[in-house]
């Protein structure tokens, strides 16, 4: 059984605003499918295997890059990221303040006690538990979209998942830019509609010229968000690009200062 | 030693860079991805997980570290050239320079880069800048500030920064402002900058393809203004003249100091100049006082063409009757600033609520500033939207200049169904001598939730369908949970018993009142409590009598007449004591409140 250590001390903290996009990350060739189907597929994974499920992170484009972990995905390589908007992804199926994968491939082992459960770090599934997350663990949503955990958070002894999790965001990583082990992942059981819930898509500028996929996104009046193609060999070099885009998406929409 | 397999196809409708995939051997499922370094070598491979997403190749290649680096290009047709880097860009600069993709300007400027073509790669920039920002400016913004400018900007930086200090250039920002690039630097960036003279020569060399041709720098915890030059910002402004004390209010003026208030967009520093010499927009606010009228005609008149001239009008609380008793016909009257002011809109949605209370008049001006913000904020909201018109001519063939304007405001909480608010805000936007369905173009301004809501789009097709109007929506920059209604090109219409009878029903349906039954003089129906009334109406003390007179003769126990001019507390009860509550429409909602018990009474003045 689950301990709900976690779940009660988060909901007990005020949910920090703005509210943020859902990202979900895909690759440019899944992207054309989902403009032509109009909808997003949940897919099988390791994790909650025999279950399909649509994995967000709440506010990040966080996505693995550390080449360590075995071949990249393509998603990872030429990905495409899909903001959806927060009040469209529901009813939520999980929420963990962390990527649920890296836990399930002992990525955190350094942090959490061997005996502490995926399950353990389950959060109400809520719209309004990430703010409560970056309030109790980065303060403002601005630190939180930096993975900048905040310094003065004092945790009771007895609140062991908390402190891991401090624990955990508190590292410093080899790849700073690698911060699924602090982006808030959502889950949802799918499939959803994109039609009036996307509103922006960063994505490759090759695939931004395509008239089919213009049209498309015209059609849903999603705003394009183009990275340079052409100059990218490794994902790592683009990542910072990807960052950058989403950032400036929400400071000129009013999310960030 | 991996060897060509296939390659990478983006999109097939587009000319377009591919990525060459390797297998390290014949049949193997480990796709790899060469990664190149600066002098165009192999620096080594990686796998990526491409699955079956590439297309065979018959080229015969077989590559190792070290070796010279396979770039693909494919054209429109299908034909993929592949070939080292001096051997591709030798290909494509000649079909560059034939203009073979010229309609692909972004796919251009890649191909610009590649052959290391300066002025094609800016020529190619800006097309490609117009091109984005003809579907999105917010997009075409972002795209020169993130895709394009930041990243050389953060390398030109790297050059002049001390190793300890380059980790600290994630959080470079970049910001195009009229002629100005604008970079927000971390502190310690800041501070060693501010003490060197650096050289942001490739970020500038690129920028002017965008008409930025200065950089100034800035501290992102300083909070101070750049400290040179001062930032310009390009998009359209407007500006708010308050010719009343409403207006002041609205402009946030304090009591003893009314000024012009310059409305910028919210992403821009309140420090930020515009670039625009004059305002797209030009608000005045007044109410119909003569002397007030004139000044703002005045005004107007000052104005050039290259502003959009808007009129507020305020309306007074009257009940339809002026102090000396004769009927106003204020909108006729307001015709008179036309043809100066290109929109006239009329505010009387403070008038239609409650003139009850403890403080009526005050309550009902606040009222006024909010629909007066309400229209401000919504049509700055047009100008600043994606796709939004260019020019004063622009605005003017999308929203109608004849007629009057409207204006209606609702706000929500997290919870509130959105066709709620939206009817909230018809209901506020109703008028007795302007009805909402006979203007030209109705828009719903409305943050995203909103304005994609289900209810919303289909009310948008049925007000299209079944009235006059044409109708649009803009996603509002604001998140709030609110919707802003603006009619344009309304004409209005005769101060007639019929239109006195339409305007109630609009009102009533407002308060969710159902017909039941129709007769000549009278209306059978229920609201949505189920309690059933029977409502007769008067537009005149002419008529009241036959109004009363037909609601008198039908059985019903709850019985009012809704007249548009106000009853002295003597007749009220004369005709209470006959069971009938006669009063002014604008206090149907105290009669609502009340259960239909009492017929309301208002202050007086």
């Amino acid at each position: 059984m689950s301990r709900r250590r976690l779940r009660n001390l988060i909901h007990r903290q005020p949910s920090a605003r703005p509210l943020l996009p859902l990202v979900h990350t895909t690759d440019v060739y899944r992207l054309t499918n989902v403009l032509e189907d109009g909808r997003l597929e949940p897919r099988e994974c390791d994790v909650f295997s025999g279950e399909p499920l649509l994995y967000f992170f709440y506010g990040r484009p966080s996505y693995r890059v550390n080449a360590n972990e075995g071949a990249t995905a393509l998603d990872h390589y030429l990905p495409v990221c899909l903001l959806f908007r927060n009040t469209a992804v529901t009813p939520i199926k999980r929420i963990f303040p962390f990527d649920s994968g890296g836990f399930h491939k002992d990525l955190y082992a350094d942090a959490f006690h061997k005996d502490m459960k995926l399950g353990d770090f389950g959060l109400e599934p809520d719209i309004d538990t990430p703010g409560r997350v970056i309030s109790l663990f980065f303060e403002t949503t601005e630190a939180y979209l930096r993975a900048r955990a905040a310094p003065s958070t004092t945790l009771d002894a007895s609140e062991l998942e908390a402190r891991s999790y401090m624990a955990l965001i508190s590292q410093r990583l080899s790849n700073t830019m690698d911060n699924r082990v602090s982006g808030i992942e959502l889950q949802f059981e799918g499939p959803l509609m994109i039609d009036g819930a996307v509103d922006a898509v960063v994505l490759p500028d090759t695939l931004c010229s395509s008239p089919l996929i213009e049209s498309k996104l015209a059609a849903s009046r999603i705003e394009a968000l183009p990275y340079p193609q052409v100059d990218l060999q490794r994902p790592s070099e683009y990542v910072t690009k990807i960052f950058d885009l989403c950032f400036e998406y929400y400071r000129r929409s009013g999310l960030m200062k | 030693m991996p060897h060509l397999d296939g390659c990478l196809i983006i999109a097939k409708d587009v000319p377009s860079f591919v990525v060459p995939v390797l297998v390290d051997r014949p049949g193997s499922n480990h796709s790899l991805i060469q990664e190149i370094d600066v002098e165009n070598r192999i620096a080594s491979f990686f796998e990526v997980d491409v699955g079956n997403a590439y297309e065979d190749t018959s080229f015969e290649l077989e590559l190792n570290v070290g070796d010279q680096a396979v770039w693909g290009f494919r054209s429109l047709n299908g034909e993929i050239s592949l070939a080292n880097a001096v051997t591709l860009r030798k290909e494509l600069q000649g079909r560059l320079l034939e203009g073979e993709f010229t309609s692909f300007p972004l796919i251009e400027g890649q191909i610009a880069k590649f052959c290391n073509l300066s002025s094609a790669y800016a020529s190619a920039l800006s097309k490609a800048y117009e091109l984005i920002q003809s579907r999105s400016k917010l997009a075409a913004a972002i795209w020169r500030d993130c895709s394009v400018l930041l990243p050389l900007a953060k390398k030109d930086l790297a050059r002049n920064l001390p190793k300890h200090l380059r980790s600290e250039l994630d959080s470079v920002r970049l910001i195009g402002t009229g002629k100005t690039i604008l970079l927000e630097l971390p502190p310690r960036v800041h501070d060693f900058v501010g003490s060197t003279l650096i050289e942001l020569t490739d970020t500038l060399a690129v920028g002017s393809a965008f008409g930025l041709t200065s950089y100034a720098l800035q501290g992102t915890d300083l909070g101070g203004r750049p400290s040179s030059p001062e930032s310009t910002f390009d998009e359209p402004y407007g500006e708010l003249m308050p010719f009343t004390g409403i207006g002041d209010a609205a402009a946030k003026n304090s009591p003893s100091y009314s000024r012009v208030r310059r409305l910028l967009p919210p992403w821009v520093s309140k420090s930020a100049s515009p670039a625009a010499e004059r305002p797209f927009v030009t608000f005045c606010v007044m109410n119909t006082g003569n002397d007030i009228v004139e000044r703002a005609l005045k005004y107007a008149k000052s104005l050039t063409d290259e502003t959009v001239k808007i009129a507020i009008v305020t309306l007074p609380i009257t009940f339809g009757t002026s102090v000396t008793g004769r009927k106003l016909s204020l909108i006729d009257h307001l015709n008179s600033l036309r043809p100066i002011f290109d929109y006239v809109f009329i505010v009387g949605n403070h008038v239609l609520q409650r003139p009850t209370g403890a403080a009526p008049r005050l309550a009902a001006s606040s009222r006024a500033v909010k629909y007066v913000r309400a229209c401000v904020d919504g049509i700055m909201q047009v100008v600043w939207a994606s796709g939004a018109p260019n020019t004063p001519m622009e605005f003017f063939a999308i929203f109608p200049r004849d007629g009057f304007g409207l204006v209606g405001r609702a706000l929500g909480t997290k919870g509130t169904a959105p066709e709620q608010i939206l009817q909230e805000a018809i209901a506020s936007a109703l008028n007795e001598r302007l009805p909402l369905h006979h203007g030209r173009r109705l828009l719903v301004v409305a943050p995203p939730h909103i304005v994609d809501n289900g209810h919303i789009l289909s009310f948008l097709d049925k007000a299209a369908d079944a009235t006059l109007n044409e109708t649009m929506s803009i996603v509002s920059s604001n998140p709030r949970a609110a919707v802003t209604l603006l009619g344009f090109g309304i004409r209005p219409v005769g101060q007639t018993e019929s239109r006195h009878r339409e305007f109630c029903l609009e009102l009533l349906h407002s308060r969710k009142f159902s017909i039941i039954r129709e007769a000549e003089a009278v209306v059978h129906g229920e609201f949505a409590k189920g309690r059933t009334i029977v409502i007769g109406f008067s537009s005149s003390e002419r008529s009241l009598g036959r109004a009363t007179a037909a609601v008198e003769k039908t059985s019903r126990k709850t019985r009012c007449v809704l007249t548009n001019f106000a009853l002295s507390p003597s007749d009220t009860e004369y005709f209470w004591r006959q069971r009938i509550a006669v009063f002014h429409y604008s206090l149907l909602d105290t009669y609502l409140d009340r259960k239909m018990s009492l017929p309301p009474l208002w202050r007086g003045r």
